[in-house]
C-alpha cells in the first residue's frame, strides 16, 4: 500500500514539473509588463504561451516577466506582440485601446508605458499661430447658471446611449451617475425660473435613475427610462443650450414613448438594435 | 508679296494657331474628367522610367519560389509623375521565355496604350521593349499591374502617383497592399476550378471553423443551419476564395514610415494590389479622413473604417498623435485570416484592436434566409446599394456581438414576427454600432460632375457565379460568348448592376472613370472600380469620349480569367497601330476564359486503386472513373463521360460514355438490377446516354441507358465535410453496388482514406490528390 502511495506522489511530481515541452535554443530576457493582479498574470503567460516555442514568467509585484523563447523559431518581439494583444503593455508594443478598455476592472493597470497623446485624436490641428495655451474645453452644455445641469445632462445622455446598445451593465451604472449628479446640484444661485422647474423635477429625477441603478433587467430599465423625459424635457425647455436636443418619439413602445437625444440620427433606446432606427424627431429644442 | 497672299498667309497662319491653341486646350480640360483641371502657363516635362521586367527567386516563408521582379524590386517600383507632364516608360521584357504586359490602372490615355493585351496592346514577347508615352491628365493615386495571365499575383504590381501642379506641401506615405502564397497561382486557380477545399483547411489552423465542418456545426450549435444550407446545395461559405501565407504592405510583411512625428498630419495613398482579397483598414491612431478615392478627389468624410475591394484606392490624412509612438495602420483580409501593418512614426508601437474572426454559422444563416432552391437570391425587399447594408455584418463580432458558446442556439429563421418591420438596420453596420463604416453613399465630389448632354444607352448587367464550378460571369455568360458592346462618341453610358451572386465583385472600367450614383446629385463620386455586394443594384455612368476597346471586368484575379466581363468598342478611324491582325487578336483575347482544367484523385488502397479524373471548362467536362482491383475475382472497371453543364446553376450535365468491367463470375450475386434487368457487372462493354443532376442535399444522382437497353440510376456524394480533415464519400446505384469511404486530409496532395466497396470489400489505402 505504501509503495503505491509513494508511486503515485512520484508521479505527481514528475506530471507537475514536467508540463511544458523543452524550448530548445532557449533564451531568456527579463522585460517590464504592466498589469495589476493574478488575472493579469493568468492573461499575461497564457498569451505568451505556445507549447515547445515560448513562455513567460510574470511577477505581479516587480511587473516584470522572465520570457524564454526558441531563438531560431520566434522572436521576443512576437511574444511581446502576443501579450499586447491581450491587453498589456510592454517597452515595444502598447495594447490596441479597445481591447485594454475591455479588461475586467480590476486588470485595468496604469498604463505607464503609453505617451500622452499631444492633441485631442482626431482633431486637426491649427497651427495659425495662435497662442493655444489658454483655451477653454468646448462645450454645449447650458450657459450660464445651466451650467450647473451639465452633469445631468450628461449622465442621461450616457444612460440613453447605454440602453441603445442594450447594455444593461452599463446602463445601471450610467443610471447611478445620474442619480448622485442629480443630488449633487447646487441650488443655490440658481435663477428663480430655473428653480422653479428644478424643484418640481429634482425628486421624481433622483428617484428614478436610482430605480433603473437597482434593477438589472434591460427591460425594466427601459420602462422606468421612459419616466425620465418628461422631466428632462423641462429641464431642457428651461434652459436651451446652443447645440439642438432632438425629441424623439417611438409609436410602438409602450403605446408611445419619447426620449431624448443630441444626435439627429434615430437610434431607439427602447428597443436597441431590434429596431434600431424606429422612431422620428417631435421636436427641436435650441436656443 | 502683294496683298492677297499676304492676307491668305495671315489666314493660314491664324487657322494654325487655333488648332494648336485648340490641341493644348484639349490637354488641360479632359472631357472624360468632366471639369477643366489646369491653367496654362507652365511648360510640360517629359518623365521618364526604364522598367525591366526579370523572373526572381524570393522567399517570404522559408520556402524559394519563383516570381517577377521589375528593376530587382517587389512591387515595382513607385513611378511619380506631374499632372501636366508627358509620361514616357520604357518597358523592357527580359525574361526568357515569357510575354508581359503592363496595365496603368485609372489612367485615360490613348487606347493602344492600355496594355491589355490581345486586346489594345501587343503583348511584350520576351527579349522585347516598348515605350509607353502619353500626357499625364489627370492626378491622384493609381497603380499599374501586369495583364497576362496570372502574373500579377506574383510580383507584377506597382503603385502610380501623379502629383497636383500645385499640391499642397504634406508628408505623405505610399502603401501598395499585395499578397503571398506559395503555391504556384496555376495550382492555385485549378484547385479553384476543381472546388478543392484545401485552402479552407489551410486557414482553419489559424482560423478555426473556416471549413463549415458538421462538426464545428454542431460545435456552434448550428446543425439545423448547415443542414439547411446543403439542403439549399451551397457549399461552404468562402469569404475570400484563397489561402495566403501572409500578406505584404510595399512587399514587406510589415511596413514603416519613423520620419514621421507627433503632431503630423499624413496622407497615406493605399492602394489594393492585391489578386483576390479585400482589405480592412483601420488605425490606432484615431479615426481617418478620406480624402479621395481611386485617384478622384472627395469631400472630406472621417470615419473609423473602410474595406478596399480589390484594385481601389484611397486616399486617407491620418494624425500622429503622441510623441515617441508608432501608431498601426492595419489592413485585415475581408476573412479576418492574415493582416499586414503599416507603422507610422517611430518609438513604441501602439497596436490597433485586431479584427475577431468571422462567426461563420450567422452568415451561413443569413444566407439560407437569402438564398432560394432555384439558387436565386431573395433580398426581401431590401434593395440594397452602395455598401450602405452589409449582410455580412452578421459574422461581425465587434458590430454585432461576440460569437455564440455552447448552450446558446444559433438563432433560426429571422422572418418570424418581422412583417412590416424596416429591416433596412439589421444590417446596416453604421446604426447598429458606434463604429462608423465609410460607405459609397458618403463619397461626394468637390466639382460637379454631371455627364454632358447626349442621348443615353442604358445596359442591365446581373453578374452570376457559383463556388461549385466556379464559372463567374454576366448574365451567366462570359466574355467569349458575347459579342462587343458598341459605344459611339456623344453618347452617355449608364450601367445598372446587380449581384446575383454570393460573393461580392470589384468591377473595373478601362480608360474611363465613372459617376457612381449615390444620392448627392451632381456631385456623384467619379471611380473606376465599384465594390458590389451580393443582391445589391448600383447605377454608375460614363460619357463615351474615348474610341478604342475598354474591357469591363470583375478585377479579382480568378473571376476575371473565367470570364466575368465584357468589351465596349468605341468605333476609332484608324485600325489599332499595334495589333496589325485584328481577327486573330481579338481570338487569342478571347481565349483566356475558354481554358481547360485538369485534377485527378486515386486512392492505392489494399483492395485496389480507386479514382476519378476530370477535364473540363466552363461548360464542358470529361470524367473518367475506374476502380482496379488486384484479382480477377475482384475485376477492374473503367468508365468515362463528356457532357455539357445546363443551367444558371449548373446542375443539369446530360452527357454520354463508355463503360467496361470485367470479372470473374459470381454466383452469390444478384441476378438482376433494381429495374428487373440482367446484371452484367461480370462483363460488360457498352456506350451509354444519360444525365447528373445536383439534388439538395448536394447529392449527384446520375441517370443513364447504356447500349444493352439496360438503366442505371446512382446516388453519390463525395467529400461531405464530417470535420475540417475527414470526409465522407457514399455511393449507391440500381445495380446493388455500393461504396462509404472515410478520408483523413494530411495535406494538399495525400490523404487517408478506408472504405468499404460492394464488389471489392474492405481496403485501407492513401489518397493521391492532383
Amino acid at each position: 500500500m505504501r509503495t503505491i502511495n509513494i508511486l503515485f506522489a512520484l508521479a505527481a511530481m514528475l506530471a507537475l514539473t514536467s508540463c511544458s515541452a523543452q524550448i530548445k535554443h532557449a533564451q531568456t530576457t527579463t522585460v517590464r509588463i504592466d498589469g495589476d493582479c493574478p488575472m493579469c498574470e493568468k492573461t499575461i503567460e497564457k498569451a505568451a504561451y505556445v507549447k515547445g516555442e515560448a513562455e513567460a514568467d510574470w511577477d505581479v509585484d516587480a511587473k516584470t516577466a522572465r520570457i524564454t523563447f526558441d531563438s531560431t523559431r520566434t522572436t521576443l518581439d512576437a511574444v511581446l506582440q502576443r501579450i499586447a494583444h491581450a491587453g498589456y503593455d510592454s517597452e515595444r508594443y502598447l495594447a490596441p485601446d479597445a481591447v485594454y478598455a475591455a479588461l475586467p476592472g480590476c486588470c485595468q493597470y496604469e498604463r505607464t508605458f503609453k505617451q500622452k497623446p499631444m492633441t485631442t485624436p482626431g482633431a486637426v490641428v491649427d497651427h495659425g499661430g495662435h497662442d493655444h495655451g489658454h483655451d477653454a474645453p468646448a462645450t454645449d452644455a447650458p450657459q450660464a447658471t445651466g451650467e450647473a445641469l451639465a452633469p445631468v445632462f450628461e449622465a442621461y445622455f450616457a444612460l440613453k446611449d447605454a440602453l441603445v446598445t442594450s447594455d444593461a451593465k452599463k446602463a445601471a451604472a450610467q443610471a447611478a451617475v445620474l442619480s448622485a449628479a442629480v443630488k449633487a446640484v447646487p441650488m443655490e444661485g440658481m435663477e428663480a425660473d430655473l428653480h422653479a422647474v428644478w424643484m418640481r423635477v429634482m425628486e421624481l429625477l433622483a428617484n428614478t435613475s436610482a430605480g433603473i441603478a437597482s434593477k438589472p433587467k434591460l427591460e425594466e430599465q427601459r420602462k422606468a427610462f421612459a419616466e425620465l423625459t418628461e422631466p428632462m424635457l423641462a429641464l431642457v425647455k428651461a434652459r436651451p443650450g446652443s447645440a439642438p436636443i432632438y425629441l424623439d418619439h417611438c409609436p410602438m413602445y409602450e403605446g408611445g414613448s419619447d426620449w431624448l437625444s443630441r444626435d439627429k440620427a434615430i437610434r431607439n433606446p427602447f428597443y436597441g438594435a431590434q429596431m434600431m432606427s424606429c422612431g422620428s424627431v417631435k421636436e427641436t429644442i435650441a436656443k | 508679296m502683294n496683298a492677297f497672299r499676304m492676307i491668305r498667309l495671315v489666314i493660314h497662319l491664324l487657322v494654325l494657331l487655333i488648332l494648336l491653341a485648340g490641341r493644348v486646350m484639349a490637354q488641360t480640360a479632359h472631357p472624360a474628367l468632366g471639369t477643366s483641371r489646369l491653367q496654362g502657363g507652365f511648360t510640360p516635362q517629359v518623365t521618364r522610367y526604364d522598367l525591366v521586367i526579370t523572373d526572381t527567386l524570393v522567399n517570404y516563408t522559408g520556402k524559394e519560389r519563383k516570381a517577377y521582379a521589375v528593376n530587382g524590386s517587389i512591387p515595382m517600383p513607385t513611378l511619380t509623375f506631374t499632372e501636366g507632364d508627358t509620361a514616357m516608360i520604357v518597358v523592357r521584357n527580359a525574361m526568357a521565355k515569357e510575354e508581359t504586359s503592363l496595365h496603368w490602372h485609372g489612367l485615360i490615355l490613348p487606347y493602344p496604350l492600355d496594355g491589355v493585351p490581345y486586346l489594345t496592346t501587343a503583348p511584350i514577347k520576351a527579349g522585347e521593349t516598348q515605350v509607353y508615352k502619353f500626357p499625364l491628365v489627370q492626378s491622384g493615386t493609381y497603380w499599374y499591374h501586369s495583364h497576362t495571365g496570372l502574373q500579377e499575383q506574383n510580383g507584377m504590381h506597382g503603385a502610380l502617383i501623379i502629383h497636383k501642379r500645385e499640391a499642397p506641401a504634406m508628408p505623405e506615405h505610399v502603401v501598395i497592399l499585395s499578397e503571398w502564397t506559395d503555391m504556384k497561382p496555376k495550382e492555385v486557380h485549378r484547385r479553384l476550378h476543381a472546388a478543392n477545399d484545401w485552402s479552407a483547411i489551410k486557414k482553419h489552423r489559424i482560423r478555426p471553423g473556416t471549413v463549415q465542418s458538421y462538426s464545428d456545426a454542431i460545435g456552434q450549435r448550428a446543425l439545423g443551419v448547415k443542414l439547411t444550407n446543403e439542403w439549399k446545395r451551397m457549399n461552404a461559405m468562402d469569404v475570400s476564395d484563397v489561402y495566403y501565407d501572409l500578406l505584404l504592405a510595399n512587399g514587406r510583411p510589415v511596413d514603416e514610415a519613423p520620419q514621421l512625428k507627433a503632431g503630423d498630419r499624413v496622407r497615406v495613398r493605399l492602394i489594393n494590389g492585391g489578386a483576390s482579397s479585400y482589405f480592412w483598414i483601420t488605425y490606432a491612431g484615431g479615426k481617418m479622413t478620406v480624402v479621395a478615392s481611386d485617384g478622384m478627389d472627395v469631400e472630406p468624410v472621417e470615419v473609423d473604417r473602410f474595406i478596399m475591394g480589390v484594385a481601389e484606392t484611397y486616399d486617407i490624412i491620418v494624425t500622429i498623435p503622441a510623441d515617441s509612438t508608432a501608431y498601426e495602420l492595419l489592413a485585415t483580409s475581408e476573412d479576418r485570416v492574415r493582416s499586414t501593418s503599416v507603422w507610422l512614426g517611430s518609438g513604441i508601437r501602439q497596436l490597433a484592436a485586431p479584427l475577431q474572426p468571422l462567426k461563420y454559422f450567422e452568415g451561413m444563416k443569413m444566407m439560407n434566409d437569402m438564398m432560394r432552391m432555384n439558387g436565386d437570391l431573395d433580398d426581401m425587399g431590401m434593395h440594397m446599394s452602395l455598401q450602405q447594408m452589409d449582410m455580412n455584418v452578421v459574422m461581425y463580432p465587434e458590430i454585432t456581438g461576440e460569437e455564440k458558446r455552447r448552450g446558446e442556439n444559433v438563432k433560426k429563421g429571422g422572418k418570424a414576427g418581422h412583417e412590416g418591420m424596416d429591416h433596412g438596420n439589421m444590417y446596416n453596420s453604421n446604426t447598429l454600432s458606434d463604429i462608423v463604416t465609410l460607405n459609397y453613399a458618403m463619397l461626394r465630389s468637390p466639382a460637379p460632375t454631371a455627364l454632358p448632354p447626349g442621348p443615353m444607352k442604358e445596359l442591365k448587367f446581373t453578374l452570376t457565379g457559383n463556388m461549385n464550378r466556379y464559372l463567374w460571369a454576366i448574365d451567366n455568360k462570359t466574355v467569349s460568348e458575347t459579342d462587343r458592346i458598341l459605344i459611339r462618341k456623344g453618347e452617355n453610358v449608364r450601367i445598372i448592376l446587380y449581384n446575383n451572386s454570393m460573393m461580392r465583385h470589384p468591377m473595373h472600367l478601362h480608360g474611363h472613370f465613372f459617376r457612381v450614383v449615390n444620392g448627392q446629385g451632381d456631385h456623384a463620386p467619379l471611380k473606376n472600380v465599384l465594390d458590389i455586394m451580393p443582391m445589391e443594384t448600383d447605377t454608375i455612368e460614363f460619357a463615351a469620349t474615348e474610341e478604342g476597346d475598354w474591357f469591363f471586368h470583375c478585377h479579382i484575379l480568378y473571376h476575371m480569367m473565367s470570364g466575368m466581363g465584357r468589351v465596349f468598342t468605341n468605333p476609332t478611324d484608324e485600325p489599332n497601330p499595334v495589333l496589325p491582325d485584328p481577327a486573330k487578336a481579338w481570338k487569342h483575347f478571347l481565349r483566356e476564359d475558354k481554358a481547360w482544367h485538369g485534377m485527378a484523385m486515386s486512392d492505392f488502397a489494399t483492395n485496389g486503386i480507386d479514382g476519378e479524373a476530370m477535364l473540363m471548362n466552363k461548360r464542358w467536362a470529361l470524367q473518367a472513373e475506374w476502380r482496379l482491383g488486384y484479382t480477377a475475382m475482384h475485376g477492374q472497371e473503367v468508365e468515362a463521360h463528356f457532357g455539357r453543364y445546363f443551367g444558371k446553376m449548373q446542375w443539369w450535365f446530360p452527357n454520354v460514355g463508355i463503360d467496361w468491367r470485367t470479372r470473374e463470375e459470381h454466383d452469390e450475386d444478384r441476378e438482376e438490377n433494381l429495374f428487373g434487368q440482367r446484371n452484367t457487372k461480370n462483363s460488360r462493354s457498352v456506350a451509354h446516354i444519360g444525365f447528373q443532376y445536383t439534388l439538395p442535399m448536394l447529392l449527384v444522382l446520375d441517370a443513364r441507358i447504356d447500349t444493352d437497353g439496360r438503366l442505371r440510376t446512382q446516388l453519390m456524394r463525395h467529400d461531405i465535410p464530417l470535420t475540417p480533415r475527414l470526409r465522407l464519400d457514399l455511393m449507391g446505384n440500381s445495380d446493388y453496388e455500393y461504396m462509404a469511404g472515410l478520408r483523413y486530409v494530411l495535406d494538399k496532395t495525400w490523404a487517408l482514406r478506408t472504405h468499404y466497396d460492394s464488389d471489392m470489400g474492405w481496403g485501407v489505402g492513401l489518397t493521391l490528390t492532383y
